[in-house]
């Protein structure tokens, strides 16, 4: 199967979306409005601890305990590549996110400012109107550091648009068999939203070679934080299997549902609190594995491998009953950590080829 | 309710446990006035007040086993607030507490093993693995811990504990009610404090319904007041230790804290800490140090090292080093200033969203220079703790700033509060060593 997308390099977008008069916003994981940030022509660009950043400087302000997604984005952040950046955004993700902003703000101060965004971990009356209040206040610090006004219409466009870009993600997500694409085009396709502005995002998906994929062997469900480095999905169909679903944090966790609501502040909660249910905003735990069973179901997933970044708590958390929950239903299992190393190590290699061996 | 458990609670645990736990109080205090009379130790020996203390959880965990069927049973963490549960009277019990007791009773890595076989990953907080063990193990050292009806968690400490109380709850088939507390990089803004106030209020129908009692304002106004008496008392206490020589050290306020975590707005809370005071007074009223002969103090920051407290604090006596202040005890006394009587909740939400755990590292560094400051303190030891980040990010920072603004040196430890497994005795020993010597020089 031959590579079909051309999907612009991060370069690229950065250049055109600065000569369109858009300032940088860099994101760190992973619920936030690129909407709002959009409608302060701020372009959201999202980081993920580059696999490609040595995390060196990360361990001058962070103990090796931290994940690496925190310690190379910390690196990345004071390197001559981020430059062009014009702001941050750290949304309330984790501890270990929490401590880089608070890191940030207080003493690496950088010369971009630092936003934070808190996540209600409830879904009650209180937590909607907490995060409704929290959004205002953040589009204030906004308007105070770009000198602009927020636009109501405005912010609805680019709701508008990102809830369309979502019901895309969705369906393309779900009908993974229906893209002739490899896995991995796939989900550099799916991850180019991390980067891409929302119309190239969708005109993109309008790109999308369908048709039958040629998918072989197994159809697994993969889950965790961010598929780093990106020849895993190489390794898999390698060894004989494929991606049939997922339960990534940088793609399906982050399919919102789009809420009838005329205020855009409302919107913007409603919307925001509507994700799959996830460890990061302290889902209830039988909520999060009936839905994961769900999923298994209706994408004929045959098994799991969760692929985490190590020492990420939030997953490490819910991993003994996400496990429990999988066999019941009789789907092996398999849980993988890793370092964002820009190649997987041998012996990661050997487990997951020996979970496929059983699966054939 | 149970007749039989009826007739355990009042008098197994009141009747017959208490006149034991008094006994055995009486027999630890001899033991520390032996200790005084004869003692070749860096360290003179504990205050008296620990045995009352001891005796106090001890009962606490007494009638914690009989109160099925008899009283209704709250599970909070250890930021929680509490006050609404007391003024309901439900039976509490604090899972973080217990955790703490069996890293001090070095069966951390025991439970911390268990939890690992099930599936709990090494890297995630010691304090749940411990709790996660004692769980599966079906074992405890405090006999037995009641089953919880309601489990109140705040995350004003970390995200961990959520994950951690509610796979609890999921265990034990309990609910689980959230106090959500945004983390504060600055000063706590006014939808902060309301989103608090609204989830305390929320809170409340909740807990009459499983209580199957009715909020008496004058009852929780009463809570309010013994809570902050409590914490004001606590914060005096850690406050003489700016006296020279330090009466107590951090780690007799580590093992203090027991009641102010666990039993706060307890009238027997007040008389404890009101007994401590007082004999600190004494103590310092004749100039005796914790340390017999003080010549560093310096500042604990983060979870003790509970396994090695002894150990720890014998090993730093051996230097001089009395730890004068840690930060970790002081958060319970700290927001305190802003519960008052007039308006509980509103109160209450001010308090536990400043709470320190849930303040920037920033801010945390302030409060350490002004402790510099008021315990003239001539160095810090930083716990970087392998398995509590909400704690340990910011502190290789915050030893850089300590050091460039305010020249004190400061040492990083890297160790865990609970699991002694990545602990090296002989490690630590040197780098206290080379600590000691670089403030002599
Ligand atoms: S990988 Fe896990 S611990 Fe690290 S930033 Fe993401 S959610 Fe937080
Ligand atoms: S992570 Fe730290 S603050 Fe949180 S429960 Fe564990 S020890 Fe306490």
């Amino acid at each position: 199967m031959t590579t079909k997308l051309t999907i612009p390099t991060r370069k690229t977008v950065i250049e055109r979306v600065k000569r369109e008069g858009f300032q940088l916003g860099a994101v760190m994981p992973f619920h936030y409005s690129r909407a709002l940030l959009r409608a302060f022509d701020i372009h959201p660009m999202e980081i993920w601890g580059p696999p490609h950043v040595e995390p060196m400087d990360g361990r001058q302000h962070f103990p090796e305990y931290t994940c690496q997604v925190v310690q190379k984005a910390t690196r990345f952040l004071q390197t001559e590549q981020a430059h062009d950046i014009d702001c941050i955004l750290i949304p309330h993700t984790c501890d270990s996110l929490q401590g880089m902003a608070s890191v940030f703000i207080d003493f690496i101060k950088l010369p971009q400012p630092v936003f934070t965004l808190y996540h209600p971990r409830g879904r009650r009356p209180s937590d909607l109107e907490f995060l409704e209040n929290e959004f205002r206040v953040l589009s204030q610090k906004i308007a105070d550091f770009t000198g602009k006004t927020l636009s109501e219409e405005r912010l609805h466009h680019e709701i508008d648009f990102e809830e369309r870009a979502d019901r895309l993600m969705e369906r393309i997500s779900t009908n993974r068999g229906e893209y002739q694409l490899t896995d991995r085009e796939f989900y550099t396709f799916l991850r180019s939203r991390e980067f891409l502005p929302v119309q190239d995002f969708m005109n993109l998906a309008e790109e999308l070679p369908t048709g039958k994929a040629d998918l072989k062997g197994p159809g697994i469900l993969l889950s965790g934080i961010v598929p780093e480095p990106m020849d895993l999905f190489d390794h898999i169909n390698e060894f004989g299997a494929h991606v049939i679903a997922d339960d990534l944090a940088c793609c399906s966790r982050r399919i919102y549902k789009a809420p009838d609501e005329t205020d855009a502040f409302k919107r913007l909660a409603k919307q925001l609190t509507s994700m799959p249910p996830d460890p990061t905003i302290s889902t209830p735990y039988a909520e999060r594995f009936d839905y994961l069973i769900d999923r298994m179901k209706q994408s004929s997933s045959q098994a799991v491998i969760v692929f985490d970044v190590k020492f990420c708590e939030p997953e490490l958390f819910y991993l003994p009953m996400f496990e429990d929950a999988m066999r019941e239903a009789g789907w092996p299992f398999i849980y993988i950590e890793n370092e964002l190393t820009p190649e997987l190590p041998e012996q990661v290699l050997n487990r997951i080829n020996s979970f496929v061996e059983v699966l054939l | 309710m149970s007749f039989g458990n009826l007739v355990n609670y009042y008098l197994t645990a009141n009747l017959f446990g208490y006149p034991y736990l008094q006994c055995q109080k009486r027999q630890q205090e001899k033991k520390y006035e032996q200790m005084g009379r004869n003692n070749s130790s860096d360290l003179n020996p504990p205050l008296k007040a620990t045995a009352r203390m001891a005796e106090l959880l001890s009962r606490q965990y007494l009638k914690g086993k009989y109160t099925d069927g008899v009283r209704k049973v709250a599970w909070h963490s250890s930021g929680a607030p509490i006050e609404i549960l007391q003024a309901l009277d439900f039976f509490l019990y604090t899972p973080d507490n217990h955790a703490a007791l069996c890293g001090a009773r070095k069966m951390g890595v025991q439970y911390s093993e268990v939890a690992e076989n099930h599936g709990y990953s090494r890297d995630i907080c010691s304090y749940a693995r411990t709790d996660f063990g004692s769980y599966f193990s079906g074992d405890t050292p405090v006999g037995k811990i009641p089953r919880p009806d309601l489990i109140v968690v705040s995350n004003n400490i970390c995200q961990t504990i959520l994950h951690w109380y509610q796979a609890m709850g999921a265990y034990l088939n309990a609910p689980v009610f959230l106090i959500d507390t945004p983390f504060l990089y600055g000063d706590a803004e006014e939808h902060q404090v309301e989103y608090v106030k609204k989830q305390l209020e929320e809170l409340i129908p909740v807990a009459e319904k499983i209580s199957g009692k009715t909020l008496s304002e004058k009852r929780l106004k009463e809570t309010t007041r013994i809570g902050k008496e409590c914490s004001d008392l606590w914060v005096e206490v850690l406050y003489r230790a700016r006296a020279k020589p330090a009466p107590i050290t951090g780690f007799d306020a580590f093992i203090l804290m027991g009641p102010i975590v666990a039993l706060r707005g307890e009238d027997s809370t007040v008389r404890f800490y009101e007994q401590v005071l007082k004999e600190i007074d004494e103590r310092v009223e004749r100039g005796i140090g914790a340390v017999k002969t003080e010549k560093h103090r310096i500042l604990w920051d983060n979870l003790p090292i509970w396994y090695n407290l002894s150990w720890m604090s014998k090993k730093l006596a051996s230097h001089g080093i009395a730890v004068a202040i840690s930060n970790y005890t002081y958060q319970w006394g700290e927001s305190a200033r802003f519960m008052s009587m007039k308006d509980p909740l509103d109160s209450a939400a001010r308090t536990y969203l400043h709470a320190v755990l849930n303040r920037s590292a920033g801010y945390k560094l302030d409060q350490m220079r002004q402790m510099v400051t008021d315990f003239s303190l001539d160095g810090v030891l930083l716990h970087s703790d392998r398995s509590c980040k909400p704690y340990s990010l910011g502190q290789m920072d915050q030893a850089t700033s300590l050091l460039t603004d305010m020249g004190v040196p400061s040492l990083i430890l890297e160790a865990d509060h609970n699991d002694s497994r990545i602990f090296s005795e002989e490690q630590v020993s040197n780098r206290l060593q080379a600590f000691a010597e670089m403030m002599t020089a």
